[in-house]
């Protein structure tokens, strides 16, 4: 049993066991019933949903809020965050609160983009851009603001436009940190998305999980969370490869 | 001028590591009020053999003796000095001076006491209520030392304690070492890979060869005590440093064929 | 720092939307059922705030934040303790830890819904999974960073071992542990707002949930600018308390 492999173990040890005392929390009289219902019956409700097809319709409407809403987040992002990476009197104003902003739940403000844009896709967009909009401002505020000085008056010093600055030195060396800006962006843009349609909707992944909720359909409910959170995952994922191939190319 | 009792015998001590041998059967004493260095090329084990006197690392065989006691773990009579930053920075001087007596369950009185003579001793008066990260490199030493010292140890080791210094700092830290050494008479080992600083506070300089680690020779350094820096400048200082230098350059020499231990 | 010009300036601004904001809804330039007049936001403010009503729900949410963050302070610190001293399950816990934090876990609050039922335990339930992640990943972090020298000094020194956990480990991680519990504070704190708002249970969320369902525009802002008050109130007493736990 080499060195590697023994925290693996130890994991799949730990969700076995987890997944035991699940089991047997489910069978017991502890909770009500249904509250808790047995492994083998999610993952048939969660085949059920993938197998006829029932999921997909809803994870495209998720997806496509997400992804516009992403799209509003990266160009504002990018933009406000140049702004203030290249001017540092900004940096110093505006930066404390973008980051205290950062970290309110952004739901709150949900209500809001119900009010102007409706109950339809535009409010979830709304929630996946204001989203996404921080972690990536707020990396790519650091990234312009960290290029390389030295880098820069190389540039100056065989007398490159401003245009080719930009282009030559400061966009390569802030590509990593605004896809690492992107990454968490595109996580939380989802996510903002989803939440968008736990609590009014009419489509999606989180209005299909809050429908089994409301209906009492608990293993279809546990069953469409799961998928939504391997969606999830599986996201997270590929930008991380991303990354890493990324990160190689930049070495 | 060594006195008869020897504080530390050090009798055949050899330390293995899984395919490679860092220290062979090497054996010297330092009597009481002694100041020995140990010098040698970088990776000869002079810092895995002091580890080995303080206790903190086990020998694959041979003897360590304090005042004829056998060592085997780290004891309350030996006191050590390291080369990195030693001192706690979330103490003050004075607390961090007094971590030892506290953890011994000295009163507060008392510790207050013993720290503020050390302060005095070691030149920190006015800094008593400083954190680490107000002090510079130097200043810290001068903590590490106190703090090793108000425990009155029978031997204190010192691994490289002024390496991480510049080299004026280290010369007038290293005159303040030995007027401490003269007033209360501490015996130390002292580990090195600088011959000036070995000639000028030791009364004799021990010379390791490469890796595995023997002691190839004993350099006796007669200069007068009290000493002052202006030994620095005499004729005998300059043969002495060469005569180690000689010594040592072959080891260096082949330390460096071996490559980065 | 910072200099007062910047501050002003900052201020400025914010002072500057508001105004406009105000001006924009007083013209009748937008429906009053979007967006009513940051007085009139300030004027409900004052009334819930003397009837109590305002400050009680605020409470509820800061009672709830509390209680789940002490819970994953009491749970967490062992947790990442004992992650270090058992490195095996150390490392295999990192992995598994460190995929949860970076996961939705959010998404799973029907679940608490579900097997808490719709009170205050499910609230509590997951602001403290939120909170205790960031917690035992610190301070198993923290542990495993301390300088390896002080722990000589220590041995050097005859320490036992309960006095080197005393006076050397926990004082040397703990800058990063704090870091930690102020992480996991923050995140508490956003989940039980998210929670509050998305389930109606109770504290400042709920305000805005029942301010949109209720066409009452007023109690709707105030419920939006109360938790976004709320949080930063937070996110500045956590700053200060950190600069004034660290003398150096």
């Amino acid at each position: 049993m080499n060195r590697m492999t023994r925290p693996l173990l130890v994991q799949i040890g730990t969700v076995l066991f987890f997944m035991l005392i699940w089991e047997v929390i489910g069978k017991s009289k502890l909770l009500f019933e249904g509250i808790v219902p047995s492994i083998f019956e999610i993952m048939k409700a969660a085949w059920i949903q993938v197998s006829t097809g029932f999921i997909f319709p809803h994870l495209l409407v998720t997806v496509y809020e997400a992804s516009a809403g992403f799209a509003f987040a990266l160009f504002f992002g990018v933009t406000v965050g140049l702004l203030l990476g290249a001017d540092p009197f900004l940096r110093k104003i505006f930066e404390p609160p973008i980051l205290y902003f950062a970290a309110t739940p952004k739901i709150i403000l949900y209500p809001i983009f119900l009010m102007i844009f409706g109950a339809k896709f535009e409010s979830k967009m709304a929630m996946a851009a204001v989203s996404g909009f921080f972690p990536i401002v707020i990396n790519t505020a650091i990234a312009a603001a960290n290029v390389n000085r030295i880098f820069i008056k190389v540039a100056k010093s065989v007398g490159a436009s401003n245009f080719q600055t930009f282009t030559r030195v400061y966009m390569p060396s802030m590509l990593l940190p605004i896809f690492t800006g992107m990454r968490l962006g595109i996580g939380v843009s989802l996510v903002g998305a989803i939440l968008g349609e736990l609590k009014v909707s009419n489509a999606g992944l989180g209005f299909i999980i809050i429908q089994a909720f409301n209906y009492f359909r608990i293993p279809e409910m546990y069953a469409s969370i799961l998928l939504t959170f391997c969606f999830a995952a599986m996201v997270n994922l590929l930008m991380t490869l991303v990354l890493v191939r990324m990160r190689r190319f930049a070495q | 001028m060594r006195s008869a009792s020897p504080i530390l015998e050090i009798s055949n001590i050899s330390k293995e590591y899984p395919g490679t041998t860092a220290i062979e059967n090497t054996s010297f004493d330092v009597c009481s009020h002694e100041f020995v260095s140990i010098i040698g090329p970088s990776g000869c084990g002079k810092s895995t053999l002091l580890e080995i006197v303080a206790g903190l690392i086990p020998k694959t065989s041979g003897d360590v003796f304090i005042k004829g006691q056998a060592v085997r773990n780290t004891h309350a009579s030996i006191g050590i000095i390291f080369q990195e930053e030693s001192i706690f920075p979330w103490r003050t001087t004075l607390e961090n001076i007094e971590f030892g007596l506290q953890m011994r369950g000295v009163s507060k009185n008392k510790r207050r006491k013993k720290a503020d003579e050390m302060i005095e001793l070691v030149g920190l008066h006015g800094f008593e209520n400083r954190y680490p990260g107000e002090l510079s490199g130097g200043m810290k030493q001068r903590v590490a030392i106190a703090r090793a010292l108000v425990m009155e140890p029978e031997l204190l080791l010192m691994d490289e304690p002024f390496g991480a210094l510049d080299e004026q700092t280290r010369i007038i830290l290293g005159e303040e070492l030995l007027r401490i050494q003269q007033e209360i008479g501490q015996t130390i080992l002292f580990v090195t890979h600088n011959i000036n600083e070995a000639v000028q506070l030791s009364d004799r300089v021990v010379v390791m060869t490469a890796r595995p680690g023997k002691i190839k020779a004993t350099v006796d350094i007669d200069f007068e005590r009290p000493r002052t820096s202006e030994i620095i400048a005499s004729e005998k200082f300059g043969k002495l440093v060469g005569q180690i230098w000689m010594l040592l350059r072959e080891e260096s020499l082949k330390g460096f064929k071996l490559g980065k231990q | 720092m910072e200099t007062w010009r910047e501050k002003t300036l900052r201020w400025g601004f914010f002072a500057l939307v508001v105004g406009a904001i105000e001006v924009v809804v007083r013209l009748n330039l937008v429906d009053r059922i979007f967006l009513t007049s940051p007085s009139l936001i300030a004027v409900a403010a004052w009334e819930r705030l003397l009837s109590g009503d305002l400050i009680g729900l605020l409470m509820t949410t800061v009672y709830e934040a509390a209680i789940a963050f002490g819970i994953a302070v009491i749970v967490g610190l062992p947790a990442g303790f004992l992650l270090w001293k058992y490195p095996l399950f150390g490392r295999a816990y990192d992995e598994l830890l460190g995929a949860l934090f970076a996961s939705p876990l959010i998404l799973l609050y029907p679940i608490f819904l579900v097997i808490f039922g719709r009170g205050i335990s499910a609230v509590i339930a997951m602001g403290c999974i939120s909170g205790i992640i960031p917690i035992v990943l610190n301070t198993h972090q923290a542990l495993r960073d301390v300088n390896q020298t002080y722990i000589k000094v220590g041995k050097s020194m005859r320490l036992t071992n309960g006095q080197t956990i005393t006076y050397i480990l926990f004082p040397a991680a703990w800058p990063i542990i704090m870091g930690g519990l102020k992480l996991g504070l923050t995140y508490t704190l956003i989940s039980i707002i998210a929670l509050e708002f998305l389930v109606e249970i109770g504290g400042i969320g709920t305000l805005a949930s029942k301010g949109y369902y209720w066409f009452n525009t007023e109690e709707l802002y105030l419920g939006v600018v109360g938790a976004i008050f709320l949080s930063m109130i937070f996110i500045y007493l956590l700053g200060k308390a950190e600069s004034r736990l660290f003398s150096s």
